[in-house]
């Protein structure tokens, strides 16, 4: 039993080492960053970065990737700003779920056409801002009624209403992606197609599934960030990819698919938000928190990779093999020994 | 051995013109549209203006096609890299330099930031991370060494950039040689070959004797070499930069060569077909600038279009590998 | 040893029950080969039935027919006497058929209780780790794996208990006949016994089973009964009480391949490639052979017995452990692909379509991409001088020249191979490596390619082919070396070679005797 417990800790090892350290740093150095003030800033990195990072993992768990979270974080602001005259919770929800619909239909496309996600979402990330500008009516717009959005600025000893929100997604999805049947079906289809497909898991639902959760939570970040900031601009949250990406990774989950959890999420999520705050804190530059976050991305996928964890599987992530829908014949395994 | 009448047919080049001639024709449908919708389309100065606009978005497509064909996808940190050629080239005039050893330092310069990428990627770890980090240190990089402010050439304007050869913008010549001589590249060099080759199967490319690794860098070498020229051309039209320039580069490229019908995960394709891309991307544009279309048309037309094409060919490729 | 089947089946045929599984009169083709021509099989309640033949005699065709994967041209098949159809896979599955492939469908980062009820149908939406462990431990109890934690990860078992996990996938869908595709080809001793017991054990409860193999020890500790293919047909099913390992090989024997063989040539003395104690993964102990020019080498041994090994690392595919190896009495370095292929060695792998051709390119691409550097000067490709030494090996292996520019995916699978072999000639390589030259090749390119290789002996060239395929090794060859489980067994020149024996010696050891028979049931 003990070693059991061990060996489910284990994922969670480096990412936590890196949080505890990068956290006694950036409080070493900066005295804002300590105590409960620390703790809530953390916090709120999780409505954005860690929303988007969430839906960023589950596809790429399911050993895809959609890179189209950005624009449709974007849109989802707008969304949430033009229907805010319903009231606060009314246009988050109808925002998100303009998100989650859309993600179900692309992640459908991509398993029924058995197209290449990279080249798909890339599509969309177009397709998507071009909505938004739309939407938008090519400017920033703002929420007329400011007021209804008043609840959000409220802090409640570490939590705001928005990173309750976010939280709760994140343990929500944890559940599902742990506890649930289609959850651990994107598990399956991310650490072995092939295998799993002739085990009985549907191609497409997975996709379907984990697309829509990525859409989803990223509408989420969207909506929230815009309600809370009361505007929204159609040219927002290109670099929210990024950030994710790196919060995902700098947690721990593999690029390689099928593995990872929440908390890997949830930790990456964690130190990205602390560098950033951090560095903000010592009057720092949001592009220098950009230099930062590829220099940490490029640094823990460099580690992964001398870890040996490098194993080659017909993903698309697996390595820059051409990807899924031409099956496991690419992969550059030895035959028999 | 008996072959079969149905085998007989010559797939390989009608596969291989197929996607070519549908971006012509689609080009050509929308041109023939706007010029009954748009009277103003067929003038001497529009039709300059879109080959202008297609010019820089072309170099950078036409020298990213290498990359995708050896199945290293695309990159993610197209703007920023022409960004940082643009800003070191004006930063470098604006010093003083003559302009030959700055253009060699820029291209020099570039395609060092572009072999250590590739060096990363050679060892088979996912280029699209790994672009999307590097773009983000160069463009923080970038940003913060120039104040986030604009650099200038100041006293040594740069005259050349904005100016035509024969009525021809230099853009657009520039564009029309590079094209040509990466064409050429691909499919008449041994470089060439093997590009298409690890792309198509690396497994069989490894017996073959063909190195992923060495086809790999010199991609990446073609790659930031087009960046670079793409970067001083700006830096030469416009004589000044800054870390947010070319901000729609990287979607624009990945949307011609897309477009264009060269297969994301490698094997197919030519910079050709980037080119016609391109090119086909600036007519659309073009079209939707004089027919009053906001960004937001614009950007929702370019991205329905690469949606559809891009599920076009995969379908047709599909359909022929089922057989 | 067969007192199950006795018990439930009736093997004296008195009052039989209906069979389990009866085939009548099935025949499949494909293309222009007769893989199966109107063969009967039957299967009884709880019997193991041995299924042996040659490589290509039709077994696996059978496997996949009854399995729902491909559909039979012509024949019945009956399942408890019930005329049944099982094709597709659905249909064959719902009709208690389940087969134990040789390549796995569990999920490595998946744990065991998962792998469990993955893709199974009827289980609740809600998975409950502490009902999920508890319904795996029922199931791992049932195959032997009783002491295994459920929620260990599939990646950290052995291959032996992921194939046991695989059959306890099976019975949860209550399957009745179940089809082992060589199950103990990648197995250690130790690990081969508890999959037997489990066979055995699962025949006790009365299910049935299809057990195909070319491992004949493994058929008399095991099997109730033996049927033998050969050539795409059937003969009549034997109780294996009746029979020894003579009988069996004599009744697998006589296929006719004899006049596909092009006459052999005269040997040099000098050897042109020297193999001295060559040590890799995958090989037991040190190979050491000779290949002169002139020369065809056949390795020949069943998957898992070393000669794809050797043939691997002579390519610099597989580093070497130990042991030099001479090319024309220059050592040759085995540390990569590129340094072998520069000192001649060429190499044509199993797969074809996995690593044998780049399928979407023309097929002049395919033949000019070893030896493309050869027509070119400073990088620049010769289009003329390409075209030309490509006509050339497309002309002498009766590929049609005026398709060059088709893809290679487009064409039959025999000039598919005719293209992955002869893209090697523009080497002028002084060794050829081959792997299973012939894998999926119908009879017309099979000659011809057979023809070729003779060719090139006469040309000095000396070749080495690793094949399970005892009829194609004994015919091609001028000297054999027979390998079993990461052995070389022996080598002699052809003519001292029977292909009673050399079948004998690839699925078949002495110190493997029958004898210890019942002691793996428990």
């Amino acid at each position: 039993m003990f070693a059991h417990a061990i060996d489910r800790l284990r994922p969670y090892a480096l990412p936590l080492v890196v949080l505890l350290i990068t956290w006694g740093i950036i409080a070493g150095i900066t005295p804002s960053f300590r105590g409960v003030g620390s703790i809530f800033a953390v916090l709120e990195g999780f409505p954005l970065v860690g929303l988007a990072a969430l839906g960023l993992a589950v596809t790429i768990i399911a050993g895809e990737l959609d890179l189209s979270v950005g624009s449709m974080a974007a849109l989802a602001a707008v969304v949430a700003v033009l229907t805010s005259p319903t009231g606060l919770v009314p246009c988050i929800l109808i925002a998100t779920l303009v998100g989650v619909v859309f993600g179900a239909v692309q992640g459908t496309l991509i398993g029924y056409l058995r197209i290449n996600s990279l080249v798909f979402t890339i599509g969309t990330l177009i397709l998507l801002r071009g909505l938004t500008y739309i939407a938008s009516d090519n400017a920033p717009i703002i929420i007329q009624n400011i007021t209804i959005t008043d609840p959000l600025l409220d802090r409640y000893v570490v939590f705001s209403i928005s990173s309750i929100t976010a939280v709760t997604v994140f343990i929500l999805a944890g559940l599902f992606l742990t506890y649930t049947r289609w959850g651990r079906e994107i598990y399956a289809i991310g650490g072995a197609r092939n295998e799993a497909i002739a085990a009985g898991v549907p191609r497409i639902r997975p996709l379907t599934v984990s697309f829509a959760i990525s859409a989803g939570c990223a509408s989420l970040a969207g909506a929230l960030a815009a309600t809370r900031g009361g505007s929204a601009a159609p040219q927002n949250y290109a670099d929210l990819l990024l950030s994710g990406a790196a919060a995902a990774l700098l947690g721990g989950i593999s690029l390689y698919g099928g593995r990872g959890s929440v908390i890997n999420v949830a930790l990456g999520v964690a130190v990205l938000t602390v560098v950033a705050t951090g560095l903000a804190a010592r009057g720092s530059t949001a592009y220098l928190v950009q230099l930062v976050t590829g220099a940490l991305l490029l640094t823990m996928i460099a580690i992964e990779f001398l870890a040996g964890r490098l194993t080659l599987r017909d993903t698309i992530l697996g390595a820059g093999l051409r990807g899924h829908t031409r099956g496991p014949e690419d992969v550059d395994s030895q035959r028999e020994g | 051995m008996r072959l079969s009448g149905a085998v007989r047919l010559p797939e390989g080049r009608v596969w291989d013109w197929l996607p070519l001639a549908i971006i012509i024709a689609l080009a050509l449908a929308g041109i023939i549209v706007a010029v009954i919708i748009t009277p103003s389309f067929l003038t001497v100065d529009n039709i300059r203006a879109i080959l202008r606009n297609a010019s820089i978005v072309g170099i950078v497509a036409v020298a990213m096609t290498p990359m995708t064909l050896s199945g290293n996808f695309v990159s993610l940190a197209i703007g920023q890299s022409a960004m940082l050629a643009m800003v070191c080239f004006v930063a470098l005039v604006g010093d003083g330099w003559p302009q030959p050893l700055a253009i060699i330092v820029v291209v020099a310069g570039l395609i060092v930031v572009g072999v250590m990428q590739g060096a990363i990627v050679a060892t088979g770890l996912n280029p699209i991370i790994i672009t999307l980090a590097a773009g983000a240190i160069i463009f923080g990089v970038v940003t913060e060494i120039t104040g986030a402010g604009i650099v200038r050439t100041g006293d040594y304007l740069i005259g050349w950039g904005s100016g035509t050869v024969g009525g021809i913008p230099i853009q657009v010549l520039i564009f029309l040689i590079f094209t040509v001589v990466v064409s050429i590249l691909m499919s008449r060099t041994v470089l060439g070959r093997e590009t298409t080759l690890v792309g198509a199967n690396r497994a069989t490319a490894r017996i073959s004797g063909i190195s992923f690794t060495r086809v790999t860098i010199l991609a990446f070498v073609i790659f930031s070499v087009g960046l670079a020229i793409a970067g001083i051309l700006n830096g030469a039209a416009f004589n000044q930069a800054t870390s947010r320039s070319f901000p729609n580069l990287t979607i624009d490229a990945i949307a011609a060569l897309l477009v264009g019908g060269t297969a994301i995960q490698g094997g197919h394709g030519s910079p050709l077909r980037s080119a016609g891309g391109a090119l086909f991307i600036a007519v659309i544009s073009s079209m939707m600038v004089l027919n009053d279309f906001s960004t937001g048309g614009r950007l929702a037309v370019q991205g329905g279009v690469v949606v559809a094409v891009v599920v076009l060919l995969h379908e047709l490729r599909r359909r022929r590998e089922v057989r | 040893m067969p007192e199950e089947a006795a018990s439930t089946g009736g093997l004296n045929g008195e009052t039989a029950p209906p069979l389990r599984l009866g085939v009548r009169r099935l025949s499949k083709r494909y293309g222009n080969v007769q893989a199966l021509d109107s063969i009967d099989f039957e299967l009884r309640p709880g019997e193991v039935m041995a299924l042996l033949g040659e490589n290509g005699a039709g077994k696996s065709t059978l496997v996949k027919i009854v399995s729902g994967l491909v559909q039979a041209d012509s024949g019945t098949i009956e399942i408890d006497g019930k005329p049944a159809s099982l094709y597709p896979s659905a249909r064959s599955q719902a009709a208690g058929v389940a087969v134990v492939h040789q390549e796995y469908s569990s999920v490595p980062t998946l744990s065991v209780a998962e792998n469990l009820v993955l893709g199974q149908k009827g289980i609740p939406p809600i998975w409950l780790p502490r009902e999920l462990n508890a319904r795996a431990r029922r199931l791992l109890a049932g195959v032997g794996l009783d002491y295994l934690d459920p929620r260990t990860p599939v990646e950290r078992l052995s291959v032996a208990e992921m194939q046991l996990l695989e059959v306890a996938r099976l019975l949860v869908r209550d399957a009745r006949i179940l089809i082992f595709d060589e199950p103990t080809a990648a197995l250690a001793d130790r690990e081969i016994e508890r999959v037997l017991a489990v066979i055995k054990r699962l025949s006790a409860e009365g299910r049935s089973v299809i057990y195909v193999t070319h491992r004949l020890p493994e058929v008399f500790r095991l099997a109730h009964r033996v049927t033998v293919f050969r050539n795409g047909q059937s003969l009549p099913p034997r109780s294996a009480d009746e029979l020894d390992v003579d009988a069996v090989i004599a009744m697998m024997l006589g296929r006719e391949l004899g006049t596909m063989f092009p006459a052999r040539g005269s040997l040099a003395d000098e050897p042109l490639l020297r193999v001295d104690g060559l040590l890799a993964e995958g090989l037991e102990e040190p190979v050491s052979l000779r290949v002169h020019p002139g020369e065809i080498v056949g390795l020949t041994g069943q998957l898992g017995s070393g000669a794809s090994a050797v043939v691997q690392s002579l390519a610099g595919m597989l580093p070497p452990l130990a042991g030099r190896v001479e090319l024309k009495g220059v050592e040759l370095s085995l540390r990569s692909r590129v340094a072998t292929l520069k000192s001649g060695v060429a190499y044509c792998t199993a797969d074809r379509k996995k690593d044998g051709i780049f399928a979407g390119r023309p097929i002049r691409e395919n033949l000019s991409s070893p030896w493309v550097r050869a027509v070119s000067s400073a990088g620049w490709i010769s289009g003329r001088r390409e075209r030309i030494r490509s006509r050339e090996i497309a002309a002498e292996f009766a590929i049609d020249v005026k398709r060059l520019g088709a893809a290679v995916g487009a064409l039959s699978g025999g000039n598919q191979q005719k293209v992955a072999v002869g893209k090697w000639l523009g080497t002028a390589p002084g060794v050829i490596l081959l792997e299973e030259p012939t894998r999926g090749v119908d009879i017309g390119a099979r000659a011809e390619i057979y023809q070729r290789l003779r060719d090139l002996c006469s040309a000095g060239v000396g070749i080495v082919v690793a094949s399970s395929d005892t009829s194609e090794i004994l015919g091609l060859s001028d000297t054999i070396a027979t390998f079993y489980r990461g052995r070389m067994i022996r080598i002699l020149p052809h003519d001292e070679w029977t292909e009673d024996a050399l079948v004998r010696e690839v699925m078949h050891q002495e110190d493997e005797a029958p004898a210890e028979a019942g002691e793996a049931a428990s």
